[in-house]
């Protein structure tokens, strides 16, 4: 199976649905001949043309509002938006149009685009707070919007080949500092039905659960809690909403345990959202209460030592799970 | 100059404008007995705006509109007895009861939707024109908003693109020199709106709103350069509007006297009543005649809207998603 | 200066565990104030200041146990100071002393007041552990649990339940924990089955008899027999003689009371759609072969429904359960209370036995006898079922 980069896998992906779908086109900043402001969006101007692959002007919200037209009138738009960060600029458009056109306008349309923006701390780069936040909670209490974030490159490519084919507006969040991040992805038509999570590492003694980069750095979690014999099982639900709560559920009456996991700040994040859930169906199952490993309620600083204060980590999950399992 | 005009077009738009205004006068009354819920915007007054444009559409043309929005929509073609049914919130309405009058839409009729966030459907309307063109299809867009929209950044943002990538759309500002209660002089500071026009690289003019063959003429030959590939085209019209920002809006910001005087001196039915007959196309028994039909075709409305069901709260979460 | 010591809490108290202190060292505290909190046998108690003073020289370190009447810290009154001997004692105990782990826990905000959830009696256990403890009738107060703040977990209740059986801790898996289930009802039959045999085999001291019988008589008899009766009839009319002739066995045992019966009525096992039932042939010993086949015929019948009348069920001395047909080789049966026994039969197997000095292959059928040491000893059930076995194997005497 060939090796692509998240990147490159989701470079893959658009490619392939606007050869697949001449009603696909892109809209965003500097995504023509410049490629994006990641790279993302590479080449694709020189295959599809300026019609099909449209740079626009500094306007967020028009951006998006002028995509859910065209998915109105019939078109799939892909918008990029540079940093989740500027979303709240398009936050009109988003909650207000976007989402609830379907539901107020009694099914008369369908909104089928997908808004794609990097979000995440990257923290070798000092990003600070308007480039590193991760947004899905602002997103899953929109009802009407389906929330993405893929954890790996495979999972990048499947997830944004069905959003684009999906009928509904998706927020796709990518993860900027996964863009480098090499796997496995399967060649061809490779899609991922959104509302699947995956158990990306089985085990037995506690579940975490995990979106994005904390995935990953669950995973390295999980190598220092094998060694001293426990053994996690990590979660990922890919879409977060709809959520795959039922995987969940089977992962904690099998270990009993849990730890929710949010790069996001903790008060109001998604993780709470799993708690919730967890206590409500697997009460019974529960030999610890849920374990919370969130990113701090502060805004993303500048300063190296500040940042690294902030964000949850492999430690951080470690002990948390330790104090579920009693150890 | 003589204009000559179809006298079966002059009949339409009379009867049309009737229709808006009985329709408003209609949910006015729904609204007085307590049978209606929820913010009511009624474009009384501004018909001549929503006719002049509309007609100068085609059918499969589109437009976005209001929340202010129902004038638009009765002239695009819209049937009143699922517009009025929507505005109840009954199952047969438009939107199936979950729009309301805020956010109705008629896509059968090529209304993409009332977008009462102001100016939010400015870039929806760009949107649609640019799928247009890109699918080979000549359509227009009609983009209607209120003067209170050049508050609005987003609006800007969409003449910018629209003029950007040329396309076919005709942003229709309606002065009616009030955003609730905010007089149009104190908070904007565009006053002339041909040079806004101008200043995005496009034609504009600023025109009587209540005169609904001026706005047909202007929109007409605008629609027409849009369709050809010209580009975007800026229609002000100066309107009034006759009732509350809302129905059951306490109107301490402007006086009783001047709203009498805009009904008595400013009525675009009246004015277009009185070129109709000036010109011959139609006599008094005529317009008198057309006056009693929209009043029919309202009270239809009405009687189907109240023999209407409500929606079955079991179906509240249908149409979340596709 | 007051003397802090462990209070005698209750009447048998003779150690107390320190939860905590209540109040920091170096603080002055009121008579009267919650100085420090104890769990005993029976609760967790606080336990007030007796004097005004400033806490000082502690010497007790929480999660320990300290004997009723051993000092714990001092109340010093303004001004004065821990006499030097004093300090020193609390600072060796103190080392001496193992602080009990405690769990790693996040950094918390230094506002939250961590309460003692077992304040009041009562028993803190995580949810899974509750449902392990009523699933295996563990007594969660007499557990000592090992989470925070001694909440029973998971692997206490597991840990008491493999310290019951008696297996290795590392074996024990509570088979199903984890996994998905369905709750089956019960039918009404198989609870009180169960209820009954359950009091049956508390109090019933049962032994069991077995013995292999030849089945070649009777499988020849039955071959010659009109309408070829079932293995079933033929047991039913054999064993109703051998009661005839064993009234010993033909015994209830009743509130005490030996009660012997004058008439034979063998009652037959059969499995229904909602559980197992025992049906009785009466006067079997009065019947013939041919009519106990045929009252077997109609008892078939209705154990498909699982109906019968309460009197086709009643007035049974003693059961027989026939698992041959099912397959199987041997079982032992609970005694029927309140019958003094009951026969096991398992399927005839060609089996290689020693016969006229040489091995032969004959069909041998397991038959093993429960029965109830109150009303029968082995005196009395070994010869009933050695003639039992002879009438088989010798059918044609008998019939």
């Amino acid at each position: 199976m060939p090796e692509l980069t998240y990147l490159q896998a989701i470079n893959q992906a658009l490619r392939e649905e606007m050869e697949r779908d001449k009603t696909v086109f892109l809209l965003g900043e500097d995504i023509g001949k410049h490629g994006g402001a990641f790279g993302v969006t590479r080449g694709l101007f020189d295959l599809f043309g300026p019609e099909r692959v449209r740079d626009t002007p500094i306007s967020e919200n028009t951006i998006v509002g002028t995509a859910l037209g065209a998915a109105v009138a019939g078109m799939r738009p892909v918008v990029e938006i540079m940093f989740a960060d500027f979303s709240a600029l398009a936050f009109d458009q988003i909650a207000n149009e976007t989402a609830k056109l379907r539901y107020m306008f009694g099914g008369q349309c369908c909104a089928p685009l997908v808004v794609r923006m990097p979000q995440g701390g990257l923290s070798w780069k000092s990003s600070a707070a308007h480039h590193s936040q991760s947004v899905e909670g602002w997103y899953v209490q929109i009802p009407g919007l389906k929330v993405v974030l893929p954890s790996t490159p495979a999972d990048a490519k499947g997830l944004l080949k069905a959003a684009i084919r999906d009928d509904n507006p998706v927020i796709y969040l990518e993860h900027k500092g996964l863009y480098g991040e090499k796997g496995e992805v399967p060649d061809g038509d490779y899609v991922i039905p959104l509302g699947h999570g995956e158990v990306k590492r089985p085990g037995t003694h506690c579940t975490v659960i995990a979106v994005g980069k904390m995935v990953q750095s669950a995973l390295t979690a999980a190598e220092t809690l094998a060694a001293e014999g426990i053994e996690i099982e990590i979660v990922d639900p890919r879409t977060l909403l709809p959520l795959d709560e039922e995987m969940m559920f089977v992962s904690v009456r099998k270990t009993h345990r849990a730890v929710v996991v949010s790069e996001a700040p903790r008060t109001g994040s998604v993780s709470a959202d799993w708690g919730m859930r967890i206590y409500s169906e697997c009460f019974d199952w529960l030999d610890a209460p849920v374990g919370w490993v969130a990113a701090l309620d502060v805004p993303v600083p500048y300063s190296n030592r500040l940042e690294a204060e902030i964000w949850p980590t492999p430690e951080k999950i470690a002990a948390a799970v330790r104090e579920a399992c009693y150890a | 100059m003589t204009i000559q005009y179809d006298p079966d077009l002059l009949h339409r738009m009379y009867r049309t404008m009737n229709l808006i205004r009985r329709f408003e006068e209609a949910a006015g009354g729904l609204y007085r007995q307590g049978a209606l819920k929820g913010g009511i915007h009624a474009s009384s007054g501004q018909e001549a705006v929503a006719v002049g444009v509309c007609f100068a559409l085609r059918s499969d043309d589109w437009i976005t509109s209001t929340h202010r929005g129902h004038g638009h929509h009765i002239a695009k073609g819209a049937d009143v007895k699922r517009l009025m049914a929507e505005i109840c919130g009954k199952d047969s309405g438009y939107c199936r009861g979950r729009g309301g009058s805020m956010h109705v839409a008629a896509f059968d009729v090529g209304s993409l939707g009332a977008y009462p966030i102001v100016a939010s459907g400015a870039p929806v309307g760009v949107g649609a024109a640019l799928a247009a063109r890109m699918s080979g299809q000549p359509r227009v867009v009609a983009v209607f908003f209120g003067e209170g929209a050049l508050g609005q950044g987003t609006l800007y943002e969409a003449l910018n693109l629209a003029q950007v990538w040329k396309l076919p759309v005709l942003f229709v500002c309606e002065n009616n020199h009030y955003a609730v209660s905010t007089p149009v002089e104190r908070s904007i500071a565009v006053s002339d709106m041909a040079a806004l026009a101008s200043a995005y690289g496009m034609p504009g003019a600023m025109l009587d709103g209540q005169d609904v063959l001026a706005v047909y003429d202007w929109a007409s030959s605008s629609i027409a350069r849009a369709r050809k590939g010209g580009g975007p085209s800026f229609l002000g019209a100066d309107t009034y509007r006759f009732e509350g920002h809302y129905f059951g809006e306490l109107q301490v910001y402007r006086s009783e006297q001047e709203v009498k005087e805009a009904r008595r001196t400013r009525d675009p039915i009246a004015r277009l009543g009185a070129r109709m007959l000036e010109i011959g196309v139609a006599t008094q028994a005529d317009l008198e005649a057309m006056v009693g039909a929209a009043a029919i075709e309202v009270q239809a409305a009405l009687e189907f809207t109240a023999a209407s069901p409500e929606p079955d709260p079991a179906t509240v979460t249908e149409y979340i998603y596709a | 200066m007051h003397e802090v010591r462990m209070p005698r809490l209750t009447h048998d108290m003779q150690l107390g565990i320190l939860v905590d202190w209540m109040v920091k060292e170096g603080k002055f505290v009121r008579r009267g104030a919650h100085l420090f909190e104890v769990e005993t046998d029976k609760a967790t108690v606080g336990v007030e200041a007796e004097a005004d003073g400033v806490l000082a020289g502690i010497c007790v370190v929480p999660g320990n146990e300290v004997p009723v009447g051993a000092m714990m810290a001092y109340l010093l009154a303004p001004g004065e100071e821990l006499p030097a001997a004093a300090a020193q004692s609390a600072a060796a105990q103190l080392s001496a002393q193992t602080t009990p782990p405690s769990p790693s826990l996040l950094p918390r905000s230094p506002t939250v007041t961590i309460l003692d959830p077992r304040a009041g009696g009562r028993t803190i256990a995580s949810p899974i552990a509750k449902r392990l403890a009523a699933k295996h009738s563990v007594d969660l107060s007499a557990l000592r649990g090992s989470g925070p703040r001694g909440r029973i977990l998971e692997r206490d209740v597991l840990a008491a339940v493999a310290a019951a059986s008696a297996q290795p801790e590392a074996e024990i898996g509570i088979a199903g924990v984890g996994v998905e289930y369905d709750i089956v009802p019960l039918s009404a039959i198989r609870r009180r089955t169960g209820e009954r045999l359950t009091a049956s085999w508390a109090v019933t001291p049962q032994f069991v008899l077995e013995a292999s019988v030849d089945m070649t008589e009777a499988m020849r008899w039955r071959e010659w027999a009109d309408g070829k009766p079932s293995i079933t009839a033929l047991l039913v009319r054999v064993v109703a003689a051998a009661l005839r002739a064993h009234p010993e066995i033909n015994v209830t045992f009743v509130d005490g009371e030996l009660r012997r019966y004058r008439r034979v009525n063998v009652g037959v096992a059969v499995a229904t759609p909602v559980g197992l039932m025992v049906p009785v042939v009466h006067d079997a010993d009065l019947l013939s072969l041919q009519a106990i086949a045929v009252r077997l015929e109609a008892i078939q019948a209705a154990a498909a429904e699982g109906r019968f009348a309460p009197a086709d069920l009643s007035g049974g001395t003693l059961t027989i359960s026939n698992l041959g047909p099912l397959g199987i080789d041997a079982f032992t049966a609970v005694v029927n209370p309140p019958q003094a026994a009951i026969l096991a039969v398992g399927q005839i197997i060609s089996t290689p036995v020693g016969r006229n000095g040489t091995i032969e292959l004959r069909p041998m059928m397991c038959l093993r006898l429960s029965a109830d040491h109150r009303a029968l000893d082995g005196a009395l059930a070994a010869p009933f079922l050695s003639d039992f076995r002879a009438m088989l194997e010798n059918l044609w005497r008998l019939l």
